[in-house]
């Protein structure tokens, strides 16, 4: 089943969570295919997630490759509190994080830095609504790291502010801080 | 409708889901069946000590070099060894800048000569500055492949580099400003 994104900040579906707490409790007795099932269930979203936060192919894919193997060598720390998909969401976007702070230390600061694709929305445009979706993805990508940050996890994803803000490790005003400032960002650019 | 409401509602719309351009699981796997390298106990703390045991030494290193600075005497050429071609690691799933890479390059790139015009207690505090620093290096390597994403951890790390890279730069200054034989 397609997962939309009014559902990807909560329980992906209804089997959803009973599915991951059956594979996850598989996984922690050291099952690997029953955590490959998970990877399989959840690639896609994280990709997302990923991609849309650091604008490139090869970090979103760095960052979902380290969240999948932090997320098997601590699952005996997933209490069940939350959905499996929020907290691996909550890995991947700490790996991003770590990604950005790390690129921009870097002369010249965070750039997209696929060479074979220079415009990761631009490569394929099969596989997504094409035209004015593509336009909202690029001036996603375009705007500051705060503010996209923000924008995709709240607005994108659907998280709270209280839970966007927890992710990225900023206050609740920040977050709605930001968010504004994504928005009229947006709305100027892409008027333009 | 105004058009922040609008956009709010297009950027829900927007897929949820978008596959890796490629399957990822054969390396996850890969790195799964790989057995972490155990962290012994304490190990947590141990490369804290360590770096800021290379702080307090650096800090005694750079004042020695001073000093040396402003009473300049002939030192007595001594053989030095030190390792120039040791590794910068910074984890596996890192890498360092080619721009450091090329900095720290140049500035190893004639070490031992340079250490060995050093005054012997200089050359001293220097090496053991450096043998802190890179058993800090290790330390924290060892700690982030137990837990790579510790954003405290690569912090220190790229603070342990910047630490050796001043070391050397302090080598480097320290040595140009010594008065040559050939200068007297």
């Amino acid at each position: 089943m397609a997962v939309t994104a009014e559902a990807s900040g909560a329980e992906a579906d209804a089997a959803g969570p009973v599915e991951d707490a059956r594979l996850v409790a598989r996984a922690r007795g050291g099952d690997l295919p029953a955590f490959e099932a998970l990877y399989r269930r959840h690639a896609g979203r994280i990709n997302a997630l990923c991609l849309r936060m650091t604008g490139s192919h090869a970090l979103a894919e760095d960052c979902v490759q380290e969240a999948f193997v932090q997320a098997w060598r601590h699952l005996d720390r997933f209490e069940g509190r939350s959905a499996f998909t929020t907290w691996l969401h909550r890995i991947a976007v700490n790996r991003v994080l770590t990604v950005q702070r790390s690129e921009s230390r870097r002369p010249g600061g965070f750039e997209v830095s696929d060479e074979d694709n220079p415009d990761p929305w631009g490569a394929d445009p099969g596989e997504t609504d094409p035209g004015k979706d593509m336009d909202l993805e690029r001036t996603i990508a375009s705007l500051p790291d705060g503010a996209r940050n923000v924008f995709v996890l709240h607005a994108v994803c659907g998280y709270s502010h209280q839970e966007a803000a927890d992710m990225l490790g900023i206050a609740v005003g920040t977050c709605k801080a930001q968010l504004h400032r994504a928005r009229r960002l947006l709305s100027e650019r892409l008027e333009q | 409708m105004n058009d922040e409401d609008s956009l709010m509602q297009r950027a829900r719309r927007l897929p949820g889901e978008i596959p890796p351009r490629r399957d990822l699981w054969s390396d996850i796997e890969a790195r799964l069946r790989t057995p972490e390298p155990a962290a012994s106990a304490g190990a947590g703390w141990r490369w804290f000590a360590l770096a800021a045991a290379a702080s307090v030494i650096m800090a005694v290193a750079a004042l020695t070099v001073l000093h040396t600075d402003r009473q300049p005497t002939l030192p007595a050429p001594a053989p030095v060894a030190v390792s120039t071609d040791f590794p910068a690691p910074f984890g596996p799933a890192y890498s360092l800048g080619p721009q450091y890479q090329v900095a720290r390059a140049g500035l190893a790139q004639d070490l031992n000569s340079r250490l060995a015009t050093l005054p012997p207690e200089t050359r001293a505090s220097v090496l053991r500055n450096l043998e802190a620093i890179r058993a800090a290096v290790a330390e924290i390597n060892a700690a982030l492949a137990d837990d790579p994403g510790n954003v405290l951890l690569q912090q220190l790390l790229l603070t342990t580099y910047q630490d050796e890279l001043a070391v050397l730069a302090d080598v480097q200054d320290a040595t140009e400003k010594l008065p040559k034989r050939n200068e007297i």
